[in-house]
């Protein structure tokens, strides 16, 4: 018995997200170290370029990216998300990335538009 | 005086080759055609009924949805409500807490608590994300940023920040409409 797929249904990737978001990161806070004055505008780097490679795959979803970045000075961060969506279409995935100065955390949410 | 009685008898032999129509059950048997035997075209009325489709005739499934299908909200989600939900849940909950390691949990449980509580005000085709971040107030700075790419006719958000005396919390609600 044949199974049937249908074309229209396309599933989150989250390793594909993971990578984009990595590259993303890279690139903007790389080699750098933390700033007071410039980390708004690289928080909002790194959400608009993530947004754009994410929109350029091409894909039939909505995204959500959400960026936090905190100096590292001995104080603690613990984030958490809970999403009601439709499991087999939608997805997130969370990146951590740190540096010797500081920390960040990108959390990337796709939820699907119906074709 | 014969001649003129020959030119009478003329037209009294064309009166006699006139066209007899016979009507029979039988059908009738096709002849070929003659200048004589043209048949005279005639006027055939006939009535038409509508056929009126019964009422709550249902159309193809397909064709429902194309027709029935919004890719609006009829009831748009509301900020202000969600928000009132947010603060009551997060001030209750971290009123008496102090920063430690069970943060992580709580986190946890307050973005479950959120989700399910504005889940019950129950907006037809939304999609809720909850982000909940909890952090130590000590000598540090925490840089927050958020985008989406959506529908801002139907897809919003609220946030809502809450401080005591050792930690912070950040809560954001997404609803995204399902199109």
């Amino acid at each position: 018995m044949e199974e049937f797929h249908s074309g229209d249904e396309v599933s989150f990737s989250p390793d594909e997200a993971s990578n984009v978001v990595k590259e993303c990161i890279e690139g903007i806070i790389g080699g750098v170290d933390y700033s007071q004055n410039k980390v708004n505008q690289w928080t909002a780097s790194i959400v608009e370029h993530t947004l754009t490679q994410l929109v350029k795959q091409g894909k039939p979803f909505k995204y959500i990216v959400n960026c936090a970045v905190m100096q590292k000075s001995g104080a603690g961060l613990h984030t958490a998300n809970s999403c009601y969506w439709d499991t087999t279409t939608d997805g997130s995935c969370t990146v951590r990335w740190e540096n010797r100065t500081m920390y960040c955390v990108v959390s990337v949410f796709a939820v699907a538009i119906a074709l | 005086m014969q001649k003129e009685e020959k030119q009478l008898k003329g037209p009294q032999e064309k009166m006699k080759s006139t066209i007899r129509w016979k009507t029979s059950k039988e059908e009738p048997q096709r002849k070929s055609r003659t200048s004589s035997q043209i048949p005279i075209p005639r006027r055939c009325s006939s009535t038409w009924m509508m056929k009126k489709e019964p009422r709550g005739q249902k159309l193809p499934d397909q064709d429902e949805k194309l027709i029935h299908y919004q890719t609006i909200p009829e009831r748009r989600f509301s900020t202000d409500r969600a928000h009132e939900i947010i603060k009551h849940i997060v001030d209750e909950r971290l009123e008496t807490v102090e920063y430690s390691c069970s943060c992580s949990g709580i986190s946890k449980e307050l973005s479950d608590c959120i989700k399910t509580a504005v889940k019950k005000l129950l907006y037809d085709r939304y999609k809720l994300v909850c982000y909940v971040a909890i952090g130590q107030l000590k000598d540090s700075v925490v840089n927050c940023s958020s985008r989406a790419i959506w529908s801002p006719t139907s897809d919003t958000f609220t946030e809502y920040i809450y401080k005591n005396r050792s930690l912070f919390a950040v809560c954001i609600l997404f609803a995204v409409y399902k199109e």
